[in-house]
Parts: structure tokens; sequence; C-alpha cells
């Protein structure tokens, strides 16, 4: 199943992305999706029949990491990074709140 | 006939040490803002999250409380969307491998019986930060007015999202179903359960079916309902909206609302159209999370009894009724309390008595836990004694119970120090009825005129004049003796 790459579903993806293109770079974007996908349509011609699912192209398993709490120790260059601040909060232009 | 079709996705909080992918700490309920954070959890460019072990135990556990199948291989995934409370661009969550699948829960609505509430999933994700939306009075440090602020404390602080079936049919079930749950997780210790600092919150989805046409509506999502009050009044709220609506023969739109406390109903946030779409993919910086036969064994090891089964024994081992069981296990400190005094009295109706009514409303009172207070099992067991023994009377044994609470003196050093022994000297109360006769002659006649009700005035008399010593059944048939005499 080939998807219809067409300008709305590229508007979406811009969108999402929170990006905005130009007219040129939107056309270019769309032949480079549809020759991506024209490619990635290859692997259809696999036949995976009875292969089990790859999880994970990684073999190491999980190691995970023993919880010891700790204050990062320069806090301050983060905070040093934020555009605008107000005490120790990064402040931003208004946003309209819905999450 | 409208049926109502609930489920719920409830967010757990885990007590972990750290948050989920790096070691800032987890605990950071009234911090400073933006003094938890590091460059992992912050989003810096070159980090990797390295997933906390106990992050990965407690959440097993959860699993395991709630019957799941933990599955053997589970996976992270990117979440993306673009909010300045999750500073990487996307939520590390598990959405095509779950941690569980495939739990239940069985949820006690009252006389007895249980509801089965399907569990569909049970995943590790991590928290966002916290947003603040300011007005245009607050001024920035470069001059701007007005704004929203940013905490990140919180980003990256472990959950478990437990998603369940859409089992539940009433409002009151859901609250039910919510609580259950919660107190599970507190009695596992993975979870606090408290609701004000958002360590427990809830979304609901409803739909409603028309019995008669087997007609349904579309769902509708109510989210971030932050207490089991809310959760109730919205899901009742919602219902009343979607069943005047399919009355009314409208659509009901598929969206997302959420409780409005000003105007005590839901308003829309959004609208289908305006649907997110999170284009989850596999996170690339996390392997697969495999949890072997033998860590799930030890981990149900570590699994204390759950408030299902306690309520279960208590009513079996020491015949209580349901309610005192509910009331008892609700509270596991209290049920251990309970236990402990009952091991050495061995007369679990009396002393539950006194730890569901007198003890639960003193504590509420004071906003204080059992292990606040002062109370220990054996001024319990002593005032059983004083009672069995008619030293002091119910209403002196309540005036003491609520000093061995506060002060924690023993019940026999109050009565010596006060002199409470029960007056069962039938002159003194002889004289105090002869007294009430003297000053309230209009009672008297009431009474001979046939009132018999006015007998509680005459037994109200003797509790004042001796302070509450007198055995009420004894003022009651002298008076009676008295009045009937003369
Ligand atoms: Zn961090």
């Amino acid at each position: 199943m080939k998807p219809d790459i067409n300008e709305d579903l590229i508007r979406k993806l811009e969108r999402l992305a929170m990006i905005s293109l130009a007219e040129d770079e939107r056309e270019k974007l769309t032949a480079d999706i549809r020759r991506i996908l024209d490619f990635m349509q290859s692997l259809d011609e696999v036949d995976v029949e009875g292969i089990e699912e790859m999880v994970s192209p990684v073999s190491r398993p999980m190691e995970t990491r023993e919880e010891i709490p700790e204050h990062f120790f320069d806090t301050e260059s983060i905070i040093k990074m934020f555009p605008d601040i107000s005490k120790r909060y990064l402040r931003l232009p208004p946003i309209k709140g819905d999450e | 006939m409208f049926k109502t079709v609930i489920g719920l996705e409830i967010h757990a909080q885990l007590s972990t040490p750290t948050k989920a992918f790096c070691s800032c700490p987890a605990d950071t309920f009234g911090d400073t803002e933006n003094t938890a954070i590091c460059p992992v959890c912050t989003g810096q460019p070159g980090t990797i999250p390295v997933l906390g072990e106990e992050t990965v135990r407690l959440s097993v556990m959860s699993a395991l409380a709630l019957n799941c199948q933990v599955s053997e291989i589970s996976c992270f995934d990117r979440k993306n969307y673009f909010y300045p409370d999750l500073p990487k661009g996307y939520q590390i969550t598990q959405y095509f491998r779950p941690l569980a699948r495939n739990g239940f829960i069985e949820v006690r609505v009252g006389n007895g019986r249980k509801s089965h509430i399907r569990i569909n999933r049970i995943h590790i994700e991590e928290d966002a930060g916290k947003t603040i939306h300011e007005g245009a009075s607050s001024i920035s440090a470069s001059g701007k007015q007005g704004g929203t602020l940013v905490d990140l404390n919180r980003c990256g602080i472990p959950l478990v999202e437990i998603v369940t079936e859409p089992d539940i049919t009433s409002s009151r079930e859901a609250r039910l179903a919510m609580e259950s749950i919660r107190d599970i997780l507190r009695y596992i210790g993975v979870c606090t359960g408290d609701m004000e600092k958002g360590a427990l919150r809830c979304d609901a989805n409803i739909s409603v079916i028309n019995t008669r046409n087997g007609q349904s509506s579309n769902r509708v999502e109510v989210k971030n309902i932050n207490s089991f009050r809310f959760v109730e009044k919205a899901l009742d709220y919602e219902y009343k909206r979607i069943t005047q609506a399919m009355k009314d023969g409208k659509e009901v739109v598929k969206e997302t609302r959420t409780w409005d406390l000003a105007s005590k109903t839901t308003i829309t946030m959004r609208k289908k159209e305006e649907e997110s779409d999170y284009r989850y993919f596999p996170e690339p910086d996390l392997p697969p999370l495999r949890i072997t036969g033998s860590y799930l064994e030890e981990v149900k090891k570590m699994l204390p009894e759950l408030p299902d089964e306690k309520i279960d024994r208590f009513m079996r081992d020491y015949a209580l009724p349901e309610h005192d069981a509910v009331v008892l296990v609700s509270d596991k400190e209290l049920s251990g309390f309970f236990e402990e005094t009952v091991k050495v009295t061995q007369r679990p109706k009396e002393v539950s008595n006194w730890l569901t009514g007198d003890l639960l409303r003193i504590l509420k009172e004071r906003d204080m836990t059992v292990g606040q207070s002062e109370l220990v099992p054996d001024h319990i067991v002593d005032l059983l004694r004083l009672l069995d023994s008619r030293t002091i009377s119910i209403s002196v044994a309540k005036e003491i119970f609520s000093e061995c609470v506060r002060l924690g003196k023993m019940p026999s050093n109050i009565v010596e120090e006060k002199g409470l022994q029960q007056v069962d000297d039938e002159e003194e109360i002889e004289s105090a009825i002869r007294q009430a006769m003297k000053d309230n002659p209009k009672a008297v006649d009431q009474y001979r005129a046939g009132k018999k009700a006015v007998l509680s005035y005459f037994i109200g008399a003797v509790m004042r004049r001796t302070k509450g010593r007198a055995d009420p059944a004894v003022a009651g048939s002298v008076a009676r003796r008295l009045l009937e005499d003369d």
C-alpha cells in the first residue's frame, strides 16, 4: 500500500514539526518523500512468512541504573540557556493552556 | 433505557529515588523550580537516557498487584509533540510493546458484591514539566509582561499508565475503581496516591448506549480529573449531557473535554479534527527491556497482602461486617493497629467499633494519622476492661478514649486522676433525680399525664450532675420508680 504524498499531507507534517516551508521547498520535499517511500516499498517484496519479528536491532539487553539521587552540579548553565527567566522559571510568551 | 460504558486511564507517579532516565531526585514536590534538572531531562543534545532499576521494580510490582501478565520483552517508544513542558520534543513511553497486559481488579461496590474490571495494559512513561499561565500583570527579568512559566522539576519522573477496559457501568463504580487502584498502589508502596500533589491523575472515556435501539453515542474523553469527587461529578455531568443530546436526536461530538471547577461542568478542550498525531516510533536510545522469570519471582515475594485479600480475611477471621473490614483496610496503619489490639483482646467487633468510629472521627478533626496519635493497643485493652467491670460508663469511656488519642495516658490512670468511676450508688442517683423533679415540676406533671418520653429529661439531668459517670440504665430505672411512686 502506497501512501498518497500530496500537498495536504506535507502541510500536516509541517504543522506537526512546527516548521513552515517555502513553496519550492515544499515541492522538493514532496519529491524526496516519494522517493524514500518508493525505496522502502521494495521491502514489501521480501517474504517474511514464518520469520519472528525483530524487536530491536540492538542485541544487548537493557542495563539498568542503580537509583542514587544526585543533583546535577551545574544547573545554572542550563538556566543560562533559557531565553527569558522569571525567578528560576523558564519564561515564554503566553500560551493558551490546554495540556 | 441508557447504559453507560466507562474506561479509565490512570497515571500514577512511582515513588522512586530518581527520575526514570537520569539521576535527578524524583521527589521534588515543594522544591524551588528548576533545581532538579540535568542535561538528560532537559533534552540537551548528545545525552542518553538510562533506565533506573527502581522504576522497573515498582512498575513490575504494580503490574503483578493488578493481576497483569508481565511481558518478557517490552520496548520504549517516542511520542512526539511540541509543548514547552517537554524540552526533548518527545515523551519516552511504551506504545507498541507495553510492560504488561490483561490484568483485572475486583471492586467492592457494596452489599458484599464485587465488580470485575479488566485492565487492558500497564506501561512505563516519563512525566512532563509543569507550566503556569500568568496574568498580564507579571513582569519578567527582561521586562516583558505576562507569559507562561515552565518548571522542569517534574520532567522525567517515572509514571505507570494503567488503562482499564470499558467495563465500568456508572460514575460511582468509576470512582470506586479508581479508589481501589489507589489503595492497591499505596499498599504495595509504589505510589503515594496523593491526587492533590499530582501523584495520581485520571482521564476517563465515556459513551452511552440506548438499549432500546442499540444506538451508541460517540466516545467522549474527560481529561485531567484531579480528585475522586470530580471523577464522579464529571462523569455524572457527561452522562446527563450525552443522554440529553441522544433524546433530542443531536449528535454527540467525539471530543476531549475537561472538568471545569468554576462552572462545575465539563468544557471542550479539543475536537476530533484537532486531535494530535503523535507519530510514535521506537526509542533508539533504549534497548528492549527483558523481564526474566526469576526476576518476576523475586518481585512477587516483595508483594504484601493486597487490600481485597485482607478485607476477605478480616471478614472471615474476625467475623467483621464488610463495612468495618473495608474501613479498617483502607488505611494500612489502622488495619495493623487493629490486628495488634485484637491479638490481646480477642474482641474484634468492639475494637473495630472504637477504631472505625471514635478514633477516625478524632483523627479527622485533628488532621492526624494513627501513627501520629498517642494511642497504643494497650489503651483499648484497658478501656474494655474498665467497661467490663462497670468501673466507667460508656460516655466517660468516650471521653477517656479521646484523651488516650491526644495525650497517650492509660485509661485506668485517667479514671484515678479525675475520679471518673461510675456512680452506681443509687442514693446519689436518687438525690439527683429528686433535685431535678424539684427544679422542674412541669416535667413531672407531663410524665404523670402519660408523656413517658420526658423520662430522658431526668436521665439527662442525672448525667449532667454526675458528669456522665452514672449508668444511664440505672438512672432510667430509678427515675421511673420515683416518678411513678410519689
Ligand atoms: Zn535529570
